[in-house]
């Protein structure tokens, strides 16, 4: 009769632990995610601003900047949408359904991403004109994703 | 007293007239057809009118990108507290399309919400935004419209369930939410043209505007954030308490779809940056300006 009792309250804070391990997991996926997205928040704001004419041309910074864009951009997010890390399950998280259930999508417009990037990292060396254009690009595959795998809540 | 009085009244009123009152007040109106009888559309800014107006965010296949946006072959849906509804094919095919339509059609579905055939159109094509284009603009967009491919695909029918699916109930709805009046007063120009590509073409507030239990804007809550219908998040708030962002910001993510901090534009808003990009710079400061002038609370 001890020995139930105790291996139920074992397996009752086994479940509990459980539960809060989960929850810590998909926090720390959404926290991954996320700063990889700043990372490239970061990088698209030192480019952006050299590409309005509002920071001054430095070759070697738009360089540095394009660099860890594209660097950033080939980070494998596969294992950084688990299930309750979506949107409604998981406080601040945006992550619509479809980027939980379409993971190889997700993967794809990444890849496109990556493209894009690396074409600004030749852009980066000539000069702001080039840049802006190359940034138009990348913009596109940050909205074409956002558009089929984000939801703003 | 007075005010019960009245009420009485118009109740009694409303029995005594009965059905037949409910039948005058939902007949399908039409524009002055005057208006249009004399005008030569421009296609050229057609395609302006086109995409400030968003068409084909809505009436292109789905899925649908670059050239492909230009076949509006319709079958879209949009989830709603009251159905699911399919855009329709608009391309100029004679048969599936409206390429048998006239200007005035055109006018009529897009201002009265009424089809050639006297049909009542649900609210989920955004007439209650378009009713305040100007008559040249929409025989502008009618030039534009015929040098857009044609599409064989069949319209589906919306799914919608009962009551919703009487189609004389949305002349009932009419008769409180479309009107011809502008939200916003300015006397400022700019603010002016800002008003007309967000009041009128843009049609905004559909997401950004709370709705009450009838599916009607409240507008006493205009452009301040609301829950997307069919329960995929959350329209952001646009006037300024909830939107800080300079005119200059504003515009470029309009533009490019960068915020200020460039994180980067997510679901439908992706769609309507696509169109934004296609307008002017003045366009998009213009609707900054306009977003600015908006009353806070």
């Amino acid at each position: 009769m001890k020995t139930a009792a105790l291996t139920l309250a074992l397996l009752a804070g086994l479940g509990t632990a459980g539960t809060a391990f989960g929850q810590d997991a998909a926090k720390g996926a959404m926290e991954a995610r996320k700063s990889v997205m700043h990372i490239y928040a970061y990088n698209l704001g030192i480019l952006s601003g050299i590409a309005k004419g509002e920071a001054e041309y430095d070759s070697e910074v738009a360089m540095a900047a394009a660099s860890n864009l594209a660097t950033a951009s080939s980070i494998d997010l596969t294992y950084m949408f688990p299930a309750g890390s979506e949107a409604g399950a998981l406080e601040g998280s945006e992550a619509g359904p479809a980027a939980l259930n379409d993971i190889a999508g997700v993967k794809e417009d990444q890849m496109a991403l990556h493209e894009a990037a690396a074409e600004l990292e030749a852009a980066a060396g000539e000069g702001p004109e080039a840049i802006g254009a190359a940034l138009k690009t990348v913009g596109g595959a940050c909205g074409a994703c956002h558009k089929a795998y984000r939801q703003k809540n | 007293m007075y005010t019960l009085l009245r009420l009485v009244f118009v109740a009694l009123l409303v029995a005594a007239l009965g059905a037949g009152a409910f039948w005058v007040l939902t007949r399908p109106g039409s524009v002055d057809t005057a208006a249009f009888a004399s005008l030569q559309g421009d296609a050229g800014h057609g395609k302006w009118v086109f995409d400030a107006g968003g068409c084909a965010s809505c009436h292109a296949a789905p899925g649908a990108s670059g050239e492909a946006k230009l076949t509006l072959a319709g079958g879209k849906s949009f989830a709603s507290d009251f159905g699911t509804f399919l855009a329709p094919n608009i391309s100029p095919d004679p048969k599936q399309g409206i390429g048998a339509w006239s200007l005035v059609d055109l006018a009529n579905a897009m201002q009265r919400g009424v089809s050639p055939e006297g049909r009542h159109y649900y609210p989920a094509f955004p007439y209650t935004a378009y009713i305040h284009a100007t008559p040249q603009d929409i025989a502008d967009l009618w030039a534009y419209l015929q040098t857009l491919p044609p599409s064989d695909t069949p319209s589906q029918p919306h799914q919608v369930g009962f009551p919703f699916n009487i189609s004389r109930g949305i002349g009932l709805w009419k008769a409180l939410y479309l009107t011809p009046d502008f939200v916003q007063t300015s006397t400022d120009e700019e603010v002016l043209r800002g008003r007309y590509l967000v009041e009128a073409l843009g049609h905004c507030a559909e997401c950004h505007t709370p709705r009450n239990a009838l599916g009607g804007l409240e507008k006493a809550q205009w452009l301040t954030g609301a829950q997307l219908a069919g329960g995929a998040g959350r329209a952001p708030g646009l006037t300024p308490d909830h939107l800080d962002w300079s005119a200059e910001e504003i515009a470029e993510y309009l533009s490019s779809g960068f915020t200020p901090d460039f994180d980067s534009a997510g679901g439908e808003m992706t769609d309507v940056v696509e169109n934004t990009a296609k307008l002017s710079q003045p366009d998009r400061l213009a609707i900054a300006a306009y977003l600015k002038s908006l009353p806070t609370p």
